[in-house]
């Protein structure tokens, strides 16, 4: 019913869209403050015994708003075809659940403060603000990402910035409620986040710290409260970006877990991009852990249209990995 | 006279040089190139009480070329990708005026907002925030 819904929302919305559009910048709906979008992606994972052909993201969106109260809807579906293969098997798997991925409203209280309500990002690090394949420059995000903190919150999230030389941001993350659709999406299901981001961006530069406490929906298991810290720095000019983050999470039964990366990008040009990444992380939870090294190189025709070709070198057995894929936002 | 000569073309390469200035309806003190980077980046989006409304020329306008490349200091494929970056936030690119005379008009009518201009074509309802030259 809800895909049923979402899709005769954006039929009928593209019905009255705008004539110039323009690719990865949205459709507006008539001369209506709303827009709509989205992004897919598919890839194709080769590993020593095992091919995997996945369509990943299919997600539509929709913004808009005013000076002082906008919105933003996003509906996703999740690992939509995996099909794997592997020397003796062959299983494919469809989730035809459409998820909501974000779905908040911004109220913009002065020059300084800005108070969002409902399920967004947890703004946290670089990568979990643009967690989507075309706007990496690897198919694949560090294994960080993941690990140390959770990827969506829903509650609020009251920012406060001020500009004199660069822009200073701080970010108060609320949780205390049970999640949207967060049951089996976000990579913790969580009914308690409190966390606190500082950032500072200055031309090329920008540092980020941050730091904050969750707790997951099932108390039963062994583990249920976590506190987590992160740091993070990125130099960006038009021809090379380096990025470096380093983040532990902490629990009173286990270990703690870490994850850590540095990541240089050079552009030939803003089409064509190499990447290397060195990562390294210990999951106690999974009792995992590793060091890769990746190398990447990224294709893009035009900025919203990517096409990417990854290596993974693992010092775990049996991960080292070649990935393709092939992903749009409009 | 070798000296006459290099004066000569110091002076005739002066007048040559084209000045623009970033203008306003709005009464602000001077604002500094990164304040007004900010501002067309939509980081910056209120000061003093006001509300910025940055005004864009179509991309391929000289003018726009000049802003971008002496104010913003953005090449244009960085500032797509920004804006494409942006989109995905659920953010908008600056509003753009079809011609100089329509984004001046603009300026002149609708509060905080903010174009750039050749200087010659200055009217005396816009404060200006900020000058440079292309040479």
């Amino acid at each position: 019913m809800k895909l049923f819904i979402a899709f005769l929302f954006f039929l009928s919305s593209f019905l009255y869209a705008q004539d110039e559009y323009v690719l990865g910048e949205g459709y507006q709906v008539g001369d209506s403050p709303i827009f709509l979008g989205g992004y897919f992606s598919v890839d194709y994972r080769k590993k020593d015994e095992e091919d995997r052909y996945r369509v990943d993201d299919i997600s539509f969106m929709s913004y808009g708003g005013n000076d002082t109260l906008s919105y933003l809807a996003e509906f996703e579906f999740k690992e939509f075809y995996v099909e794997t293969r592997d020397n003796e098997n062959s299983t494919i798997e469809r989730n035809h659940k459409l998820y909501i991925e974000r779905l908040y409203v911004d109220y913009n209280i002065d020059e300084n403060y800005n108070l969002r309500l409902g399920k967004y990002n947890s703004p946290i690090g670089f990568w979990n603000l643009m967690p989507i394949n075309v706007l990496r420059e690897t198919s694949s995000s560090p294994i960080l990402n993941n690990i140390i903190y959770p990827k969506y919150t829903t509650g609020v999230d009251l920012s406060y910035s001020t500009f004199s030389q660069g822009e200073l941001k701080l970010d108060f993350i609320l949780q205390d409620n049970t999640a949207i659709d967060d049951d089996d999406y976000n990579n913790y299901d969580i009914d308690k986040h409190y966390a606190l981001g500082i950032s500072y961006e200055e031309d090329d530069y920008t540092f980020k710290v941050n730091g904050g406490y969750f707790s997951k929906r099932d108390k039963q298991i062994e583990i249920s409260d976590y506190t987590y810290a992160l740091i993070s720095a990125r130099y960006d000019d038009d021809r090379y970006q380096f990025l470096a983050e380093a983040g532990i999470q902490n629990s009173k039964e286990k270990d703690h877990n870490y994850a850590g990366y540095v990541q240089g990008l050079y552009r030939f040009t803003y089409q064509h991009i190499a990447v290397i990444r060195l990562e390294s992380y210990k999951d106690e939870l999974q009792n995992k852990n590793d060091n890769i090294a990746i190398f990447g190189y990224t294709y893009r025709p035009l900025y919203p249209v990517a096409l990417k070709a990854e290596y993974q070198q693992h010092s775990a057995d049996n991960e080292n990995q070649i990935i393709f894929s092939f992903s749009v936002l409009f | 006279m070798k000296v006459k000569v290099l004066l000569l073309i110091f002076l005739s390469l002066s007048l040559s040089a084209q000045e623009y200035a970033v203008v306003s309806n709005i009464t602000v003190c001077k604002l500094s190139p990164k304040q007004i980077k900010a501002i067309f980046l939509k980081k910056l989006t209120h000061l003093d009480g006001i509300h910025f409304v940055p005004v864009n020329l179509p991309s391929s306008s000289k003018i726009r070329g000049e802003f971008e490349k002496k104010v913003l200091k953005i090449g244009k494929k960085r500032l797509k990708s920004y804006w494409v970056k942006q989109h995905y936030l659920g953010k908008r690119p600056p509003v753009i005026m079809k011609s100089q005379k329509s984004a001046i008009k603009f300026t002149q009518n609708v509060l905080g907002s903010l174009t750039y201009v050749k200087v010659q074509n200055l009217d005396s309802r816009l404060n200006v925030l900020y000058r440079w030259r292309d040479k």
